[in-house]
């Protein structure tokens, strides 16, 4: 039997052909090598072992001269080693660069995912959403009337397509509990408008929701929360509202305009959302442009409609315009102007960081004048030395960028959830690092690396090498040091513009929660019901279950008080309609004003802790049959009788009908949507006298714990009606604090970002300050044994690095204030120019300044005279 | 022409290809090399040191066919130049003149 020949691993081998010089020479090395490998005991330590040895051999190959070496390379090489010989300054600088290129890739994934990567429809630009605007009232961007909705599609030749969305929560069962889920109803084109195709599943069939025997399509959340992702989700079939439906499609995981969260669609024709018998509005209207249709276009023609059905219907069309936009504006909403200020803020990070790296490069390359000057000597080209430089920060700039993608990498899978959940932006489930945002690494690390390489090979490049060399590295580079302090200055106003919108964003946050809310939303517990299926049909059922529970709420254990109304304050959804004093002449239509409808039930102001502010609140006598009674707000009384005992009044209000309501209470205004709305004018009814939705959100003002008071709630719920589920529980803080997310991550990230750049800032003035001390040691010396005392030396060398500071400050603020306008539209009752944030922010970086001048300072004055002068 | 300097390395590489002889293939010689300087010798500088020192002439090699059966791969057979005769004699010369005079420093306590 012939013995096995030595063999190499085909890894190992295939490594080698490729890297070893061919021929004998390298077929050789490898049989040498394969040789010692079949020697060792078999184990993962062999492997281990053969691996470093090819890694080795490989490099010594590459790295030997004359095989596959050159200019470039061999400057690689250098960069490397100098990098390896200097490992605190490597470290600084590759830490500083990960960070700056790491946050801005960071987020460059994420504004290009939300901002700049095309919608993922079909044709996305053609897309527009139609919207009613009352131009009287200033109201923009409202839903609008299906009546409205049905000539705008009967009429118009150049839309050539529209789909509808009417977000209704619903209660829906996959064989376990029922629970509320947000769903969309949509007319059966909705997706086909967007070129949305299901993933699975055939999709709404042409007729769908025109007859019983629901379907429904799912979101991509929808399919993994309510089906648990099940691959054989289609023709499953869940109850919603009571009523059985047929699962016929899931959606990728996109953005759906106006059913964005939705856990599912169902589909109805648009004539059984409702026609022009009923005045309401609340669709959303997606539409697309027909070929060759300019968006004026449609605008013109829509408006043109609209101006026939004010004519028509006087009644609840006076006053009314269509409104076109662009469908990408409207998806991405106010999400805009924040993101690019975050982009912005962490640009003005890598533009220090850069400017650091610059300055400690800078401090090295003095560092190294010596050196530089005897290569200058020994015949090294200017130009030669010049690109030596930029090779080695080119070198620093991508081991940054790489550790900057780890960064970024990092960056994005912690911030995509908090964005995802502060901005639900659209979309940001496709955040990641792909083609694109590495790309835009490497071109920001490139543009680093010549950045802050060029600086230093400037400077390099226009020393003589007899200058550098007399004066023996030790009183030179004035040249470099006028550079290095307009690096430090240009550190600090950056830092600064930094720190004063940092300032002014937290500002801004502060005047948010501290907004006056018209509630109190400590130990207040809320919880949702909803009564769906055909045990609610009408609105009796309705009555009768809220007075059922009316008695239960009032008896709850350790509840100060409770109620329900039917939208609560900052939690999404509401309604709204037109309304006028009943006891004065009739205003036209188009002068109506606004009032958001609520219905209640129980002591809902009490368990709010809304001030009743006149009159009184409701009352268990207000019932169908007595006199119909309204609670208003302070905002409405102002606007509808200013100055005026508004009790007793009589409000028509354009519900069902105009039959007029009595004022009977005011109770204090309550935000709304938003905790930076102004307040708007406010009419509560109560639901045994005005049944409009057939649902509640319960709140509880409780002495006990959360908890206990939840399942208080939870029996009262089941003791009228076990099969009701009350879902969304949630305390009133919670409700109050996810509304102010989004200026909370925005002041947060930008605060971080601030830290970090007068971090930075401080490291680099301290360095330069440092590096002045050390060049002035033998003055410093002279000085002292001339009899300076050491707070003057103090002075002298804090006072020079406040010069900088100082210099930075002003340029900084001037910058900030210049910028403060692109701030504004984020800004809540703050001004641009707020001089608390301006002052703030100069103050904090004096005195970051002051520590980082202190030190070199304090170190000035420990220099012995007879040292400093035999160091000559 | 004037003889090359050599470097420390060098110098071990061409005295082991010297002490193998017959059997100074590559893998021999390495394996002479951590014997004798008592540490372990990095392949890749090894072999690029003898791709130099023969690029200076002061090594040359022939191509030899295995003789054990289990070698697959060509194996190359050293051996040094009179050039690098002479490089080794120069430097030996040259430490020798250094080295006199100073065993009174170098081996007393």
């Amino acid at each position: 039997m012939s013995p096995t020949p030595h063999r190499l691993p085909d890894w190992a081998a295939r490594a080698l052909r490729r890297g070893l010089p061919g021929g004998v020479r390298g077929a050789s090395i490898r049989g040498d090598l394969a040789e010692e490998y079949s020697m060792r005991r078999p184990g993962l330590g062999r492997e281990v072992w053969l691996a470093a040895e090819v890694a080795r051999l490989v490099y010594h190959y590459r790295r030997s001269p004359g095989w596959g070496g050159g200019a470039v390379s061999t400057a690689f090489r250098f960069a490397l080693r100098r990098l390896r010989r200097d490992p605190v300054f490597g470290g600084l600088a590759i830490l500083t660069t990960a960070l700056g290129i790491g946050g801005t890739v960071a987020l460059f994934s994420v504004v290009k995912a939300v901002l700049l990567d095309p919608l993922p429809y079909h044709d996305p630009e053609g897309l527009v959403a139609v919207y009613e605007a009352h131009l009287p009232r200033a109201v923009d961007r409202n839903v609008a009337n299906p009546g409205n909705v049905a000539a705008w599609r009967e009429a118009a030749s150049i839309v050539a397509a529209e789909g509808i969305v009417l977000p209704q929560p619903r209660l829906v069962s996959a064989g376990d509990d029922p629970r509320e889920v947000m769903s969309s109803v949509v007319t059966p084109g909705y997706l086909e408008v967007l070129g949305v195709e299901p993933e699975s599943g055939p999709g709404f069939s042409p007729a769908a929701g025109a007859a019983d025997g629901g379907q429904v399509v799912l979101s991509r959340l929808g399919w993994l929360e309510l089906l648990g992702g099940d691959p054989d989700a289609i023709g499953r079939t869940l109850t919603v509202n009571g009523t059985s439906a047929e699962v016929v499609g899931v959606l990728p995981a996109v953005h759906l305009p106006f059913a964005d969260g939705s856990l599912l669609l169902l589909a109805m024709p648009l004539s059984a959302m409702g026609d022009q018998t009923n005045s309401g509005r609340f669709l959303n209207v997606v539409a697309r442009r027909a070929a060759g249709a300019e968006l004026a276009d449609v605008r013109r023609e829509l408006q043109s409609i609209t101006a026939g059905l004010r004519a028509t219907h006087p009644d609840f069309n006076a006053g009314w315009y269509v409104q076109v936009e662009e469908l990408r504006g409207e998806v991405l909403g106010d999400v805009r102007a924040p993101l690019w200020i975050l982009f912005g803020a962490v640009g003005v990070l890598l533009l220090v960081a850069c400017v650091n790296v610059a300055n400690l490069t800078l401090a090295r390359a003095t560092d190294r004048s010596g050196e530089l000057a005897v290569r200058t000597a020994l015949g090294a080209s200017r130009g030669g030395l010049a690109g030596q430089l930029v090779v080695e920060s080119l070198v620093l700039a991508a081991l940054g960028g790489f550790a900057g993608i780890g960064v970024a990498w990092l960056g994005t899978r912690l911030l995509t959830p908090a964005l995802m959940e502060s901005f639900t932006i659209p979309r940001l489930g496709d955040v990641g690092l792909d083609i694109g945002v590495l790309a835009f690494a490497a071109a920001v690390t490139a543009g680093t690396g010549l950045f802050f390489g060029l600086a230093p090979a400037v400077s390099a490049g226009r020393r003589g090498p007899a200058a550098t060399l007399g004066a023996e590295g030790r009183r030179v580079g004035r040249g470099g040091g006028r550079v290095r302090r307009l690096l430090v200055v240009a550190e600090v106003a950056l830092s600064v513009v930094l720190l004063t919108t940092a300032g002014l964003l937290v500002r801004s946050f502060d005047s948010i929660t501290n907004a006056e809310t018209g509630f109190d939303a400590a130990r207040v517990v809320t919880g949702r019901v909803n009564l769906a299926g055909p045990r609610y049909a009408g609105t009796e059922p309705d009555i009768r279950f809220f007075d059922a529970l009316e008695p239960r709420l009032a008896s709850l254990p350790g509840a100060d008080a409770a109620g329900g109304v039917s939208f609560l304050p900052l939690d999404g959804l509401g309604s709204a309609t037109s309304f006028h004093a009943a006891d004065r002449a009739v205003p036209p239509r188009e002068e109506w004003l606004v009032a958001d409808i609520r219905t209640v039930t129980g002591d809902y102001f009490g368990a709010m802790g809304i001030a009743l502010v006149q009159g009184r609140a409701f009352e268990a006598t207000d019932r169908q049959d007595s006199e119909r009674v309204v609670v208003v707000s302070r905002s409405l009384v102002e606007r509808t009788w200013p100055g005026e005992n508004p009790i007793g009044r009589p409000l028509a209000i354009n519900w069902d009908d105009l039959e007029p309501w009595t004022v009977v209470g005011v109770v204090e205004d309550v935000v709304h949507a938003d905790l930076t709305d102004a307040p708007r004018p406010m009419a509560y009814h109560t639901v045994a006298q005005a049944p409009y939705f057939p649902f509640m959100t319960l709140v509880v003002r409780t002495r006990a714990d959360a908890a206990e008071a939840v399942a208080g709630l939870r029996r009262a719920v089941a003791g009228v009606d076990p099969a009701v589920p009350l879902t969304r529980v949630q305390t009133m803080d919670a409700v109050v604090r996810a509304s102010t997310a989004r200026p909370r991550i925005t002041a947060f990230l930008v605060t971080l970002f601030a830290a970090v750049a007068a971090l930075l800032a401080a490291v680099g003035l301290y360095g330069v300050l440092s590096f002045a001390v050390a060049r002035r040691v033998r003055e410093i010396g002279v000085r002292m044994a001339l009899g300076a005392r050491a707070a003057d030396v103090v002075t002298m060398v804090t006072l020079q690095g406040l010069r900088l500071v100082a210099a930075g400050l002003v340029i900084g603020l001037a910058i900030a204030a210049a910028g403060s306008r692109l701030l504004e539209s984020i800004l809540f009752s703050v001004s641009g120019r707020d001089p608390l944030a301006f002052g703030a922010s100069a103050a904090l970086f004096a005195l970051v300044g002051a520590a980082a001048c202190v030190i070199p300072a304090l170190r000035a004055v420990r220099v012995r005279p007879g040292m400093a002068l035999r160091e000559e | 022409m004037s003889p090359s300097f050599l470097g420390e390395f060098e110098q071990m590489v061409l005295l082991a290809v010297l002490q193998q002889g017959e059997s100074a293939f590559a893998l021999e010689v390495r394996q002479e090399l951590e014997r004798s300087a008592g540490r372990s010798v990095s392949r890749g500088a090894f072999y690029t040191t003898l791709d130099r020192l023969e690029r200076k002439g002061l090594v040359r090699w022939e191509e030899r066919l295995p003789r054990d059966s289990r070698r697959s791969a060509p194996l190359r057979h050293f051996e040094v130049t009179p050039d690098g005769i002479d490089a080794l004699r120069t430097s030996r010369r040259a430490l020798e003149t250094l080295w006199r005079g100073l065993d009174e420093v170098l081996e007393g306590t």
